[in-house]
């Protein structure tokens, strides 16, 4: 039986006033499982990487909870903290420290034995490969490193949820092949992951369950292979890309 | 919140210290270029104009305090920019500590880098004049008190003035319409009674202005009471703005980047 990490309940975000509102999110209702790889899918605008910064507690939503443990996470946010791990879309990363520096700061704001510290900092290098560029400013990473690295600075507390902010946007293919590796490896250890991406091969290859978001609502939550066999298609872009032209063409007969 | 948040606080502050320590050595020399050349100027050619011969060490008072006010302001160019740009806060921002705290380090953390550079200009100033300056009336805790309590309130200051310039392209507004006016007319190269003396309403318009009190402060603290706003008034105003300042940035920061309340 699976064990629910997180439970999401009426989760809407709003942005501006009056003529100019925005809803990002309109109630979104969902539960991620302990250990599996959720994927969030969308056109642009429609609500992935807000409702990933919702979760990961960089903002705030406009109505709804978000339950751990029976508890909701905005009764103890600071706690809530540590037990995630977010990896946003564009690098955040200290460029004036090295990347032992960066990864050793991370473990300090996590409270971290120094001993913990240099274990995980040997363990996190060796496993992404940046032992070479470990005395090297962050500035100097190509794309690829950096995003290894911003990995390796999510997962330095080990936390229990990962969320990645499409983590393989604008890399090299063979880039992207081995963030995927190190996705499986974080699953097989039993991590929870949430995944905002773009790529549908990726989704694909690597979700337990995807949800598709559109304008704020969501579309639909199953696995990968129940989708393609309940809608037909052969593969996650095909259903992605009839569902997106289904609900463009609803919304369209809403507004004649 | 709890210990642990205040413990990730200060580590926040020690990666700020560690970032801008490759920097220290450069600022250094260029506040010791500045303090050098405006105090012998004013201590030993601006007296032949018929200034009083103790205008060096006036000067060096005014210039220990406010040269803070400067090196923050330089965090307000970097902050925006990365609000521009790379969004590194966001980061900190996820960290276990209330969000509120992420901005009162920055504060923080820019008050100490301010003091770590202008804790050695009143020591230097002193050097140079030497018997030309007075040290009758100095009193080395109120020198660290107001020292201590002016930084800190540049440091909040910066906080709010990253929290109102929208983008780095309105940054030379805030220099020319806030910072420099502060400045000026914040009594760095006259007293407060000299104003009042030559036009007392402008005099008393300058007391809305917090930098004059950290100003005065030093100057009663080094210099003596006499010819100066009381020393425990500048204490407590800066002290009051400190705090006032501080809770309208955090309150602008918290909503400009969308935080948890």
């Amino acid at each position: 039986m699976r064990t629910p990490l997180l439970e999401i309940r009426g989760v809407t975000k709003t942005y501006g006033s009056g003529a100019h509102t925005i809803h990002a999110l309109k109630g979104v209702n969902l539960t991620i499982y302990k250990g599996e790889i959720f994927s969030l899918l969308g056109v642009n605008g429609a609500g992935k990487s807000t409702l990933s910064s919702i979760i990961a507690t960089l903002h705030p939503a406009t109505t709804g909870d978000i339950i751990k443990d029976g508890h909701s996470i905005y009764d103890d946010v600071v706690e809530y903290r540590r037990t995630i791990g977010l990896c946003p879309q564009k690098p955040n990363i200290d460029m004036m420290l090295t990347i032992e520096e960066n990864l050793r700061f991370a473990g300090r704001f996590f409270c971290m034995s120094e001993e913990k510290i240099k274990e995980r900092m040997k363990y996190l290098m060796e496993r992404f490969n940046l032992t070479r560029y470990a005395s090297m400013k962050a500035s100097v990473l190509s794309g690829g490193y950096k995003q290894r690295f911003m990995l390796a600075r999510t997962l330095m507390h080990e936390p229990e949820l990962v969320i990645l902010d499409e983590p393989t946007v604008g890399l090299d293919p063979h880039v992207r092949r081995d963030i995927w590796e190190i996705i499986k490896m974080l699953k097989k250890e039993n991590v929870t992951v949430l995944l905002t991406t773009h790529y549908l091969d990726e989704a694909e290859k690597l979700s337990d369950r995807v949800c598709l978001l559109d304008n704020g609502v969501i579309q639909f939550i199953d696995t990968p292979e129940e989708l393609m066999r309940a809608h037909g298609g052969a593969n996650l872009e095909d259903i992605f890309v009839k569902l997106i032209k289904e609900s463009e063409a609803e919304a369209k007969q809403q507004e004649e | 919140m709890n210990l642990l948040s205040f413990k990730t606080c200060s580590r926040l502050i020690w990666r700020d210290l560690v970032v801008f320590l490759p920097s220290f050595w450069d600022r250094l020399i260029n506040a010791v270029i500045w303090v050098l050349l405006t105090i012998v100027v004013f201590q030993y050619i601006f007296p032949t104009m018929g200034l009083s011969a103790e205008y060096g060490a006036f000067m060096a008072c005014a210039n220990a305090i406010s040269w803070g006010f400067f090196e923050v302001m330089e965090n307000v160019s970097r902050f925006v920019a990365d609000l521009d740009g790379e969004k590194s806060i966001t980061y900190d921002l996820t960290l276990p500590l209330p969000q509120w705290m992420v901005f009162c380090r920055l504060a923080l953390a820019s008050a100490l880098q301010a003091m770590f550079i202008s804790v050695f200009i009143l020591p230097l100033s002193i050097a140079v004049l030497w018997n030309n300056f007075p040290l009758g009336g100095l009193s080395v805790v109120k020198v660290c008190l107001i020292f201590l309590i002016s930084n800190l309130f540049y440091g909040f200051f910066s906080l709010w003035m990253s929290s109102i310039v929208p983008n780095l392209r309105s940054i030379n507004n805030i220099w020319s319409r806030v910072i420099f006016p502060l400045w000026w007319l914040g009594g760095y190269q006259f007293s407060w009674a000299t104003m009042h003396k030559i036009s007392p309403i402008t005099a008393n318009c300058m007391l809305v202005n917090p930098v004059l009190y950290t100003v005065e402060g030093m100057r009663a603290a080094v210099l003596g009471q006499e010819g100066y706003i009381n020393f425990w008034v500048c204490f407590f105003v800066i002290f009051a703005c400190t705090v006032v300042v501080g809770y309208i940035a955090t309150k602008r920061m918290l909503k400009r980047l969308d935080c948890l309340l």
